[in-house]
């Protein structure tokens, strides 16, 4: 759906990316992590073309995204971390949005809208910050667009909009179509995505799935100290020492994003040699 | 479902959508400057009216008037037209919305050019008629005479755009000014995909400064170029009536290559600014 090959961009003399190469499938769930100024926006921009390559490829559902075709730009939704609705009902506003997805269907809308408790009354500008992002993230939803790019989402959402948000991703995946999350919130996306793909140096640190993360890896607490030395990964809590291990046994083990995310940082090369 | 157009550089029916779409979001803000206008015509009519006991709406003052607010507004509506590209926040709804770049731009003249062109000048004559009529009438109650004579001032008529009647002579026979506010409209609109900010004053230093660098080229290269007494039309050289010498004094170009010339700058440079804005549209990057 997404092929990216060997991209290459930067800001002016600043490089993010240096010959990137990356494949996102359909009917996936890929949650995007990377420390601040890593390039996680920059490259939700360069895939919908807001942003050209410098060197390099990109190909995202057959096209070019830097050429802007309408064809390209109704397949795609994109959801920016910062953004800004015009100043007129909701209802206005959809009337006018909807007839640029061919797909999009509008009693899908009013089920989004319904499970994030938007008010549907009155205009745009009157709701919240995290309101406001429910109505983009319900229209993203319900254009059915195959190519979901969203950009720290639950940014302002409070709790209980954070864990309907998974819901209703969970929800709105298929088989035909592709998320996109970029976040620096790795717990957020728990339970939701069913691909890890981590951003580091301009380049792509770590980029599996999550069945075969929980294969090959194996996330235990544990007091024992033998343990802790073979471990690749290892942190201090209340409950002992949480591990990050070879799965050399075929357990079964929960990933923990955030210890995965924090291993890939700073042991990259030998986690990723386990998957090789 | 509805069908998507194929093409995918211009196709009505998504420009039709963009249109209604910018009307929805923006026609309040339009509706209330329109009224804004009106309102400061009737102020400024009224104050000619109040302090000027001769003609106060005579032609050539209608005229300015009509010129500085077309131009002020115009320019400054103009610079607004892409100032969704000024943040990234704006930008990229814009950008992403499924419509070709030809659309969007053919969008914002539609409304920028077409659309304001006709409710700019709509809004003017309506606020020039009643006061035309009102500074009419107590010509008509009050008769008032010229200072030191007895040559009785008289009504004066609405001005005509097209005749221009009563306005300087480059717009009557020209249209100088109406022509040339469509290019220096199309430069501010140009400015506001070029500048990232304060983009209204960086193109009107920018035209500034071509402005000066016409003047300097006719100071500085045209004149010395010309023989002793001769003055320079832009079109046409001659040696000023005053001076004594056989009326053969004048060189032209072919009228054809004149008005040839004359049209280029009144519609070739819109044409070019809004050529050079769709590409910059093109490469616009967020």
């Amino acid at each position: 759906m997404v092929t990216i090959h060997n991209l290459h961009y930067s800001y002016r003399r600043h490089p993010v990316f240096t010959g990137l190469d990356l494949q996102l499938q359909p009917g996936h769930i890929y949650g995007l992590f990377g420390r601040n100024g890593t390039g996680k926006s920059t490259l939700l921009r360069n895939i919908a073309g807001f942003l050209f390559p410098k060197q390099g490829r990109i190909d995202a559902l057959g096209f070019t995204p830097g050429k802007r075709q309408p064809a390209f730009l109704a397949k795609y939704f994109h959801v920016p971390e910062d953004f800004q609705l015009p100043d007129i009902p909701l209802s206005r506003w959809i009337q006018y949005m909807a007839p640029f997805y061919p797909d999009f269907n509008g009693q899908q809308f009013e089920h989004y809208t319904r499970e994030f408790a938007i008010p549907t009354l009155g205009g745009l500008r009157e709701l919240s910050y995290g309101q406001q992002k429910k109505v983009l993230i319900s229209l993203a939803l319900a254009t059915n667009a195959p190519l979901l790019l969203m950009d720290e989402p639950t940014n302002g959402l409070d709790i209980h909009s954070k864990s309907q948000f998974r819901k209703v991703i969970a929800g709105a995946i298929d088989e035909e179509k592709c998320i996109l999350i970029s976040t620096h919130q790795v717990k957020d996306l728990e339970n939701l995505i069913d691909n890890v793909t981590i951003l580091e140096e301009g380049k792509i640190a770590f980029h599996q799935s999550m069945g075969r993360i929980a294969e090959t890896l194996l996330f235990k607490l544990s007091f024992d100290p033998a343990e802790a030395e073979q471990a690749l990964y290892s942190e201090s809590s209340l409950k002992g020492q949480a591990l990050l291990l070879p799965n050399q046994n075929s357990e079964d083990s929960r990933p923990d994003l955030e210890m995965l995310y924090k291993a890939v940082l700073l042991n990259g090369k030998k986690i990723n040699a386990l998957f090789a | 479902m509805t069908t998507a157009p194929t093409n995918q550089l211009f196709s009505f029916s998504r420009w039709r959508l963009l249109v209604a779409k910018h009307w929805a979001e923006h026609s309040r803000r339009y509706l209330l400057s329109l009224l804004a206008i009106a309102g400061l015509y009737a102020a400024w009519f009224a104050f000619m009216i109040a302090i000027d006991a001769y003609a106060p709406m005579a032609a050539n003052m209608q005229f300015s008037a009509y010129i500085v607010g077309l131009y002020s507004v115009g320019c400054l509506y103009a610079s607004t037209l892409f100032s969704e590209l000024s943040t990234k926040k704006d930008a990229l709804p814009w950008l992403s919305l499924p419509a070709s770049q030809l659309e969007k731009l053919l969008c914002s003249l539609f409304f920028g050019v077409i659309l304001f062109y006709i409710s700019f000048t709509l809004v003017f004559y309506c606020v020039d008629y009643i006061m035309v009529q009102w500074s009419n009438n107590i010509t008509y109650r009050h008769p008032r005479f010229f200072p030191g004579t007895q040559i009785r001032i008289l009504p004066v008529t609405l001005y005509n755009l097209f005749s221009a009647e009563g306005a300087p002579v480059p717009e009557k026979d020209y249209h100088l000014f109406t022509s040339l506010y469509f290019a220096i409209q199309a430069a501010f609109l140009l400015g506001s995909v070029y500048f990232t900010r304060y983009s209204v004053i960086k193109t009107a230093i920018a035209v500034l400064l071509f402005v000066l660098g016409f003047v300097v080229l006719q100071r500085v290269i045209i004149y010395p170029l010309l023989p002793k007494g001769w003055s320079n039309d832009f079109l046409s050289w001659s040696k000023p009536l005053y001076d004594t010498g056989p009326p053969g004094d004048e060189v032209r170009l072919p009228a054809g290559l004149a008005g040839g010339l004359t049209l280029l700058g009144q519609f070739g440079l819109p044409l070019f600014f809004w050529f050079v804005t769709y590409l910059r549209l093109k490469e616009k990057e967020v």
